[in-house]
């Protein structure tokens, strides 16, 4: 059964909202069936099919393998499946109808599948708008998975850079140039407040939280090369990491917190390479290919994905058990790549035309879809970790 | 237009603390740069001594200095030996790659710049080196001409409040 699923979202009012369109869906989709209690919001019954719809795993089927039936009760709602009439599960989505739907399709995409959702995950990304030099502004942003919900939670004249989810999904970590120089900060996302984490002379960039949200990794040149250093975010205490003349930087945690991985060029061109805490021994990871930056892990610990160069500019995943790769996109513009944490889907910057865009894409299968900006270009897409 | 010039002129006094200013040096004029009018480099008068901005363009992954920009820097040395003033040396880097490599190449653009100046006699005090990476383009544009625009370091001075 071969679907080619097309969804568009309505036009938002925002300009720097995002519009949805899913161009390709899996060919062998999951035929479900959802009975929605008719008194239920708007909101949530168009985001709900919205959602089937671009998992590209399920399907509204009207001859289903599955069948949930979604109606109030209490104060939240609750999700049945048909063939298993006593077992129900209540969500309150906090509030948001949006978030609401999202949760009950994670919940069906795991009951049926045993597949993670995702759809309960926000993106944080910075949105570049103004195309003349001296007329720029950059605004770091937060979305729900599929541009709704947007809010603003930063904004400049000067460039913004590299927002990190902390792995809680309370705080981003981001570097901001408002001083003419990088600096780099965390804010937090209920009250705004933010905090300077590092401002010296250089390069203060590329923050990563470590898995249990206390440490920050991040790159400095305070010995006169970019180099990775670790920050404790309590006691402020900050320690180097990498040594030597070469670049590195781009760290990413393993999710146990035992590693660190990052970009090099100690050999001579960029390649990724493995830092262990135990032994503070450094190996290398990836060999195939001239040119491999931007690492980010699956919460695994198992898939990697990374920007590289090989004739043409694109996006891979690098399974490291298998030490196999596969290219996500290559169409010559694609950068900043993040594996969700989950490790099913990555999410990339793409330029079609003189846009840059979001762009989702199944690890193993080939479903993709795009998260166009209305104006600009997007830029430094983020997944959350919760 | 000025007034923005003069806005970034005041966010940049304000908001970096770690330069120390020099009230005389003053801009005299501003001229387009060459390929890209929009972008204006800086001339001033650094007691009744004439010195302009630097704009100094590197090939592809490279962060070497050509004789004729050597020659165009030690115009700018000479300038800061004698009076005290403060430079600042940006590095940046064209589109392509991912965005922290960039600003780490870019830092390699500012700190090349900086390594021949000091060998002119500039103190490394007087220097203060921004990377951008790829995120101030010069211009936009996915063409090699764009490209060689945009691999560039930008050396200016730090002018004073008056």
């Amino acid at each position: 059964m071969l679907k080619i699923l097309l969804v568009c979202l309505m036009p938002f009012s925002f300009a720097n909202q995002l519009k949805l369109t899913l161009t390709q869906a899996q060919r062998t989709a999951w035929p479900v069936q959802v009975i929605l209690d008719e008194t239920m919001p708007i909101g949530f019954i168009s985001t709900i099919k919205k959602d089937i719809a671009l998992s590209g795993v399920m399907v509204e089927s009207d001859h289903p393998k599955v069948t949930y039936q979604i109606t109030r009760c209490d104060q939240s709602v609750c999700v049945m499946r048909k063939d298993r009439p006593g077992a129900r599960m209540a969500f309150t989505g906090h509030g948001s109808e949006v978030m609401l739907a999202h949760q009950i399709m994670d919940y069906m995409m795991k009951d049926t599948l045993n597949v993670p959702g995702w759809f309960h995950n926000r993106l944080a990304y910075v949105t570049v708008s103004g195309n003349n030099y001296n007329n720029r502004s950059y605004q770091l942003e937060v979305s729900d998975i599929t541009g709704h919900e947007t809010h603003t939670v930063f904004k400049s004249l000067e460039p913004i850079m590299s927002p990190a989810w902390s792995p809680d999904g309370g705080r981003l970590a981001y570097v901001s140039f408002e001083s003419q120089q990088p600096s780099l900060w965390w804010q937090d996302l209920k009250s705004g407040q933010r905090t300077k984490i590092s401002e010296k002379p250089g390069i203060n960039g590329a923050p990563a939280w470590s898995p249990d949200g206390k440490k920050l990794a991040y790159v400095m040149t305070v010995s006169g090369h970019p180099k990775i250093y670790m920050v404790d975010l309590h006691t402020q205490e900050s320690q180097q990491i990498t040594f030597g003349r070469s670049i590195d930087t781009e760290p990413t945690w393993d999710h146990k917190g035992s590693a660190i991985y990052f970009t090099s060029n100690r050999s001579g061109s960029p390649q990724i390479y493995r830092f262990n805490f135990s032994d503070k021994q450094i190996s290398r990871v990836t060999y195939e290919g001239p040119y491999h930056v931007r690492p980010t892990i699956s919460k695994n610990n198992r898939l990697l994905t990374l920007t590289k160069l090989d004739g043409r500019w694109g996006v891979m995943v690098h399974d490291l058990a298998k030490e196999a790769s596969r290219v996500l996109s290559a169409s010559g513009t694609e950068d900043q790549p993040m594996i969700h944490p989950e490790g099913s889907f990555a999410v990339y910057t793409k330029r079609f035309g003189s846009h840059t865009m979001l762009e989702i894409a199944h690890v193993t299968e080939s479903i993709r879809y795009r998260l166009p900006a209305e104006s600009g270009t997007v830029r430094f897409p983020t997944w959350s970790q919760t | 237009m000025k007034n923005l010039f003069v806005v970034g002129l005041t966010l940049l006094l304000v908001g970096c603390s770690h330069y120390q200013t020099e009230d005389k040096v003053a801009i005299t004029s501003t001229k387009p740069l060459a390929g890209a009018s929009h972008f204006k480099m800086k001339q001033y008068q650094v007691d009744g001594q004439s010195v302009e901005d630097n704009m100094i363009f590197f090939g592809l992954d490279k962060n070497t200095l050509s004789t004729s920009d050597k020659q165009e820097l030690d115009n700018i040395a000479k300038a800061v030996k004698i009076k005290g003033v403060q430079l600042r040396i940006e590095g940046h880097t064209d589109e392509r790659g991912s965005a922290e490599y960039n600003v780490a190449l870019g830092w390699r653009r500012a700190q090349a710049v900086a390594a021949y100046l000091q060998s002119q006699g500039v103190a490394k005090s007087q220097m203060w080196l921004v990377s951008y990476g790829k995120e101030k383009p010069i211009v936009y544009g996915h063409s090699e001409t764009a490209w060689k625009l945009n691999r560039r370091s930008y050396i200016s001075l730090v002018t004073g409040a008056s």
